[in-house]
């Protein structure tokens, strides 16, 4: 069989990422429509300052949850953080505050609903 | 550190970065609109001048920046002018007060760097690699898209007045979505003077959703986005999924809610599309693609694009009038995805694996549920005519086909409609 291996992703970062995948899919059509939009958007950014979708590990259980605004406001903090520890230049840094930026819209609005 | 156009570029955007980042609005609105302009401003002169220097007709180079052809075709033009046309606000203070009045605010450093990298670019003018031209195209696109999700924020500033914000609110989308454009094909390595040429010729870019003949025109748009640019990753699609689950589900919903006899077909394909198009999204943990594979594909502009128009602004008639095309759709999005992975620029990985070992889908091998979901995206009109058929007959006015056919024979404009020469840069802010 043919496999290609490549190195995953440091753990903290492959668990800010499947937490956003987790909000952003199908779990995110119970959110405010444009709140699950802005999700959508800020996945879409994470993955432009991280094109690398093949070393993806699947998510884990504790990694599956986090729809109050609280929650999704820790997420955004939380990758806002990456752009002094993870990213390299400044591709990363635009793409994950833009992420960051929408996930804290999205948080602002699910708080308002 | 030496100062030249990627160091500077990249102090900018870091600093950018920080203020996206930021839970906090950036400070003092008169200190930040301006520093926002003048990010503007030098991200227009990068591109005009790399436009200038390669793409601009012969009788053209040379010629200050300002008398450029802004008819010129491709993404890149596209941004430029959407750059030109996008409202300013700030003060009319020279650059250099700002900067030193204000030395340490972020955007203020922000802009102190955009000026100085367009400053180092233009300080040679013939010196440009060729493939630099593409990195200066993408670098603008990717500051543009930043500055476009900056102005959302500022136009909640409470200090600004009605017209600057309902200005800054309708503008940020179009530029937003524009930027995205130009950015994916700058990524993608799309730049070939031959492709902008094939755009010219009708390569379909994303279309801007302002009134239901526009949303219905955009529908039939994302069909020809799916197969006119066939390579798209894993992210891609999944978000494409999502929006037209999205999409199903609201449209679904918004026929439930109309109640009236002949709906609940309707309704059932509706929801039968979104439940195919969840359980498929969520079978995508399972595929990745190569790394080479671009990402940004035009079709996930467009589709969240329909998605954000449909919220609140769904005509009764709509569910019934959109359901074929929404149909439709979904079938080439299954048809992309089953092309993906027998083309193998998608690959799978088993259920219940927790590494990251992916392998191409070979034939003979036993077929993962992703294909089986690809299958039902693309045949799942034989469900939906089932379904309809047994239904009671719809009661849909006359008028309303009528109306739906001239939406649907309705060509819309390209995303960017070009203005009058030196509208809304000169005039600050739009009025409404």
């Amino acid at each position: 069989m043919e496999l290609i291996t490549t190195t995953p992703p440091a753990p903290e970062v492959a668990s800010l990422r499947n937490r956003l995948a987790h909000v952003s899919g199908d779990a995110g059509l119970d959110l405010d429509p444009v709140a699950h939009l802005l999700l959508i958007e800020a996945y879409g950014e994470l993955q432009r300052a991280r094109e690398t979708a093949h070393q993806w590990p699947p998510p884990t259980d504790d990694e599956t949850q986090g729809f109050s605004p609280d929650q999704l406001r820790g997420l955004a903090t939380s990758i806002a953080g990456l752009i002094d520890h993870e990213a390299s230049n400044s591709l990363h840094h635009l793409h994950l505050a833009m992420a960051a930026r929408r996930v804290r819209e999205a948080a602002d609005l699910v708080a308002a609903s | 550190m030496t100062s030249n156009y990627g160091t500077e570029h990249n102090h900018s955007a870091l600093a950018l970065a920080r203020v996206l980042a930021d839970p906090e609005p950036p400070g003092d609105l008169n200190t930040s609109l301006q520093a926002r302009d003048i990010i503007l401003d030098q991200l227009q002169y990068r591109l005009g001048h790399t436009l200038q220097l390669h793409w601009a007709p012969p009788e053209h180079q040379g010629h200050p920046l300002g008398e450029l052809d802004f008819q010129h075709p491709g993404a890149p033009a596209r941004l430029l002018r959407a750059l030109r046309d996008h409202p300013r606000g700030g003060p009319g203070r020279a650059p250099t007060d700002l900067f030193s009045d204000h030395p340490d605010q972020p955007l203020v450093r922000a802009a102190r760097s955009a000026l100085l990298a367009t400053d180092h670019l233009t300080a040679h003018p013939r010196a440009l690699p060729s493939e630099a031209r593409w990195q200066v195209t993408a670098d603008v696109a990717d500051t543009t898209m930043a500055v476009a999700t900056l102005d959302r924020s500022l136009a909640t500033h409470p200090d600004l007045d009605p017209d600057a914000r309902k200005s800054l609110t309708t503008a940020a989308g179009p530029l937003y979505l524009t930027a995205q454009v130009t950015q994916s094909t700058a990524r993608a390595g799309d730049l070939d003077p031959r492709v902008d040429q094939a755009q010219r010729q009708g390569r379909p870019i994303p279309l801007l959703v302002t009134d239901p003949a526009s949303a219905a025109e955009a529908i039939r748009n994302l069909d020809r986005l799916l197969r006119a640019y066939p390579a798209i990753n894993d992210t891609d699609l999944r978000d494409v999924m999502l929006g037209q689950s999205r999409i199903n589900h609201d449209l679904g919903q918004h026929a439930q809610r109309a109640g009236a006899v002949g709906y609940a077909g309707v309704r059932d394909a509706y929801q039968h599309r979104r439940d195919l198009l969840r359980r498929t999204a969520s079978e995508m943990r399972h595929v990745a693609s190569l790394p080479s594979m671009p990402t940004g594909h035009p079709a996930v502009a467009q589709t969240v694009e329909i998605a954000r128009y449909l919220r609140g602004n769904i005509p009764s008639e709509m569910p019934r009038q959109l359901s074929a095309a929404v149909a439709q759709n979904v079938a080439s999005t299954g048809q992309a995805l089953t092309a993906g992975l027998r083309n193998r620029h998608l690959l799978v990985r088993d259920r219940g694996t927790t590494d990251a070992s992916w392998r191409p889908l070979s034939p003979g091998q036993e077929e993962p549920a992703i294909s089986t979901c690809a299958r039902a995206l693309q045949n799942h009109r034989a469900k939906n005519r089932y379904t309809l058929r047994d239904s009671s007959p719809p009661v849909v006015p006359q008028h309303g086909r009528t109306a739906l056919a001239d939406q649907l024979n309705h060509s819309q404009p390209p995303l960017v409609r070009p203005r009058a020469p030196g509208a809304g840069r000169d005039q600050g802010y739009e009025r409404s």
